[in-house]
């Protein structure tokens, strides 16, 4: 199940300012796993919300059929975006990959005629 | 060092696991005991005996006795006897609160068989957590989208899924709960996968409601058309009318749904001349989604209103997965399948959470460490045994006390704040044998306290606790994870 704690994992590759081999987290760790933790929640359940409104308007399909998929849709869409912002090289980057999808999809949602 | 997806989907998997995992602990234990709520609330009232009539008769009783006493309520629900539940179990607003109660299947009254919730309790425990509207739902589909993530990177971070489910090294103190845990994951995982995501849909409008307010806005009565396209809605006139005769109505409404059975029965302004009565069948027979056929009548003149027959596909399939979850469905074999692999997710969690701290038990102990020891056994012995109490507090506490069923309900809580309170204060080791210990003998007491059983179903509860009793004294053997690694 993957290297024990401090010497794999999103968090000591991110941070060079350990010095030394304990349990404990540096103040720059927490930083950066609180910048994760609020891409992949916050951040992965707008791009979540935004990807329902948008597939609900575009979708080309009856109205209760497209809320029901669009809602599924959204349902997925929200762990994995967690994934995503923990898969990603920096904190940074999982927060860039936020905005983006959620540029675009509000975006497309808008095109379909979502009026925030 | 670059970290690999793997690495850091292993470590996402660790921690969302041990943030959520005690929640979802009791979630799941609730949730399987779920699937045998009408036995366990048949359970829960041995006064039933000898007071058992055909389903016709005794929802006749019920709507003769709600006529009587509850006429002006707005509506009844009431969830129609069957072969798995004889008796009405009726909800109802009673001035500002809700009432709700078992019905006699010979009078329709609900004193003569003592108040308590039954298997009610852990059905709505499972998924409104005892907590107020909407906090309560909010959490648990929270917390189902949290398993689905958790399954989701356990899959990732798991090096050998195939290899490893034919591996189990016992007595090799990490290693074997680490292959336990592999082996619970993997031998369930299409059922661990389905219960949480079709978990997260019975909660979607909790969590995902903009893909529908997007689209309908406020326009509630074109969702319920749409939605359940039989609903019919009619204000009260205020002219007060008496109910159609219901044995015709039950020939009638048995004729359209077989082969499947009636389940819920709902009463619109029952004392109005507006008055509707719906039926939804029960999926039985004919397929897996909930509430596929639904027939409207008239409340005074016994006129069909609407039917619906639900056939249009992507309602279908919602319906279907909506059903996968609830399991109405199941016949008796697969319900024990469910049951058996919902035990199977909640060995999954607490052998999980035993993880975090076996492999940090070599390590410089921090309070979070403590904290996270004690409280994993509290909650994985408290939860069982406070599950346990509820059983016992429902053959203990006199028959026809007031607020029985809330003093029943507040044992469990009781309970599982004395077992939490007791691991934070005795050393891991010990809590952990005496903590089996009080479990082990709260589900003996539930096995032994009817002595010998009459029926199918007090067999099973006696049966089911004996067994998790032995388990639990044979648990004991083992010290969690002190001993040196070998």
């Amino acid at each position: 199940m993957g290297a024990p704690f401090p010497s794999a994992g999103p968090v000591s590759a991110l941070s060079e300012h350990k010095t030394k081999k304990t349990n404990l987290l540096t103040k720059h760790d927490r930083l950066i796993i609180a910048g994760r933790i609020l891409a992949g929640v916050g951040g992965g359940y707008l791009c979540a919300s935004l990807l329902a409104i948008a597939s609900a308007r575009l979708l080309p399909l009856a109205r209760l059929d497209a809320t029901i998929i669009s809602t599924l849709m959204g349902l997925i869409c929200w762990p994995i975006m967690v994934m995503v912002c923990f898969a990603a090289r920096t904190a940074v980057r999982a927060w860039g990959m936020v905005l983006c999808v959620a540029i675009c999809l509000a975006s497309a949602a808008i095109l379909g005629g979502w009026r925030p | 060092m670059k970290p690999t997806f793997r690495a850091s989907m292993a470590w996402l998997h660790t921690w969302s696991g041990l943030v959520i995992g005690w929640l979802l602990l009791a979630i799941t234990l609730a949730g399987t005991l779920s699937v045998f709520r009408p036995e366990i609330s048949s359970w829960m009232r041995p006064e039933l005996h000898g007071r058992l009539t055909d389903a016709d008769t005794a929802t006749q009783a019920a709507i003769g006795w709600l006529t009587a006493h509850a006429a002006h309520a707005p509506a009844w629900y009431l969830e129609a006897p069957s072969p798995r539940t004889p008796f009405t179990y009726a909800v109802w607003e009673d001035g500002t609160s809700y009432a709700q109660h078992a019905l006699d299947p010979k009078t329709g009254a609900p004193d003569v068989l003592r108040d308590t919730l039954g298997g009610e309790f852990f059905f709505r425990f499972h998924f409104e957590l005892q907590l107020p509207y909407p906090w309560g739902r909010l959490i648990a589909a929270v917390a189902a989208l949290a398993l689905v993530l958790i399954l989701l990177t356990g899959i990732v971070a798991h090096k050998r899924i195939f290899l490893d489910f034919f591996t189990f090294r016992p007595g090799k103190g990490q290693r074997s709960w680490l292959d336990a845990h592999n082996l619970l994951g993997v031998v369930a995982l299409p059922f661990h996968l389905m219960i949480a995501f079709t978990g997260a849909i019975t909660l979607a409008n909790m969590i995902m409601p903009w893909g529908l307010t997007t689209l309908y806005k406020q326009d509630f009565s074109a969702l319920t058309h749409d939605f359940s396209p039989a609903t019919i809605e009619r204000e009260a006139s205020g002219k007060p009318g008496s109910l159609t005769a219901f044995g015709p109505l039950l020939a009638d409404v048995r004729h359209h749904f077989a082969p499947n059975g009636l389940a819920r029965i709902t009463v619109t302004n029952p004392s109005d001349s507006n008055a509707v009565i719906t039926f939804n069948a029960i999926p039985s027979v004919s397929g897996v989604g909930v509430e596929n056929h639904t027939l409207s009548y008239d409340g005074i003149t016994g006129k069909l209103l609407a039917e619906h027959r639900e056939t249009r596909p992507v309602m279908g399939f919602y319906r279907f997965l909506y059903g996968l979850h609830v399991a109405y469905f199941a016949p008796y074999v697969t319900r024990w399948l469910y049951f058996l692999s919902g035990l199977s997710l909640a060995a999954l969690i607490c052998t999980g959470l035993q993880l975090w701290t076996s492999k940090r038990c070599h390590r410089q102990q921090g309070l979070g460490f403590k904290l996270v020891e004690r409280l994993n056994i509290g909650m994985m012995m408290g939860t069982p045994t406070a599950f346990a109490g509820y059983f016992i507090a429902n053959r203990v506490l006199p028959p026809f006390l007031a607020n029985r069923a809330q003093m029943e309900v507040r044992a469990v809580f009781c309970i599982w704040a004395a077992i939490l309170l007791f691991a934070m204060v005795r050393r891991p080791n010990a809590a952990w044998r005496e903590t089996l210990a009080i479990s082990s003998l709260t589900c003996l007491i539930i096995s032994l306290i009817g002595g010998i059983p009459h029926s199918p179903i007090e067999w099973a509860v006696s049966l089911v606790s004996l067994g998790i009793a032995v388990l639990m004294r044979y648990a004991m053997r083992y010290t969690p994870y002190r001993k040196k690694q070998s």
